[in-house]
């Protein structure tokens, strides 16, 4: 949650019911599964599965395509956005 | 988990207002999670209690829609669906003609929709139709689950997630019946108990009349 805060410049600040629906979510969708990590049994891990890596890639790809065509067509700088 | 319950009573409680499979995978790591950002140095206490009380309302009642729309996709039995949109039917034109009469200006009260059989039909016969269909797929509902379940009847009546259209529909109608026989403008129709307590001759000349 404080990588989130941080990443996103303290714009979203999860709480503890927003995490854990979005990682209910997330396993439904099969994005995400649970590692298991017996030196801590108090806290679970989770890791992206293949199908979470492929969605990843793909929405990395939509996003990079989107700054591209921004920058093509001069809506944002060279400087800016860079992928 | 006991730690943490002992640590955090109220918040453990509260944790009761979630789905109870949702509290049941992931309650502990909610409990494990809101003491991780209490022990954080870098966060003071007030904001991180500040964070939860915004954060807790809305992910609970997203958790109850959620479960609550999955259980109506896939546990709900199909004729309680079925009758709950034969009631939403039934009891339409309740709603769409005191609503369209207070649009256009009580044009309807004076045309044939407030005639006594055409509003027998509408006020009375229809909602009852839609609490009979209701209340009849409700108990069969809650003969199905005490059959298919060991649960005992309190826990039954409380599962409102797999039966509720037709608990609303239920309450809808009986909400209009009950509108209907206290509304003191509709005693010569259908007999005001109210009204008729307090003045039965004037009842009896009202009903004479129509």
């Amino acid at each position: 949650m404080q990588q989130i805060a941080h990443d996103s410049g303290g714009r979203i600040n999860l709480g503890p019911g927003a995490l854990y629906g979005t990682i209910k979510q997330l396993r439904q969708d099969n994005l995400i599964e649970e590692v298991p990590f017996p030196d801590d049994p108090r806290r679970r891990y989770y890791r992206l599965t293949k199908q979470g890596w492929d969605t990843l890639g793909s929405e990395l790809e939509y996003y990079s395509q989107t700054v591209r065509l921004a920058r093509e067509r001069r809506i944002i700088g060279e400087s800016m956005g860079a992928v | 988990m006991k730690d943490l319950i002992k640590r955090f009573p109220r918040y453990s409680k509260l944790l009761y207002l979630y789905p109870v499979s949702y509290r049941e995978q992931y309650g502990e790591q909610m409990l494990q999670t809101l003491a991780d950002m209490l022990d954080d140095p870098q966060q003071s206490r007030a904001s991180t209690w500040v964070r939860i009380s915004l954060d807790f309302p809305l992910s609970v009642v997203k958790q109850q829609v959620t479960y609550t729309g999955e259980a109506m996709a896939t546990t709900m039995p199909s004729y309680i669906k079925r009758n709950a949109v034969l009631g939403a039917w039934l009891v339409a034109p309740f709603f769409l003609f005191i609503i369209l009469n207070g649009i256009l200006g009580d044009r309807l009260y004076h045309s044939w929709f407030w005639h006594t059989r055409v509003l027998f039909i509408w006020l009375i016969v229809l909602p009852s139709l839609a609490v009979l269909f209701n209340l009849v797929s409700w108990l069969r509902w809650v003969q199905s689950r005490r059959r298919e379940t060991k649960k005992g009847t309190v826990a039954i009546l409380a599962d409102v997630r797999r039966s509720w259209p037709a608990l609303a529909m239920v309450v809808m109608g009986v909400g209009i019946l009950g509108i209907v026989f206290f509304h003191d403008s509709v005693h010569c129709i259908t007999g005001n108990p109210i009204r008729e307590l307090h003045n039965p001759s004037q009842t009896w000349h009202c009903v004479q009349q129509r």
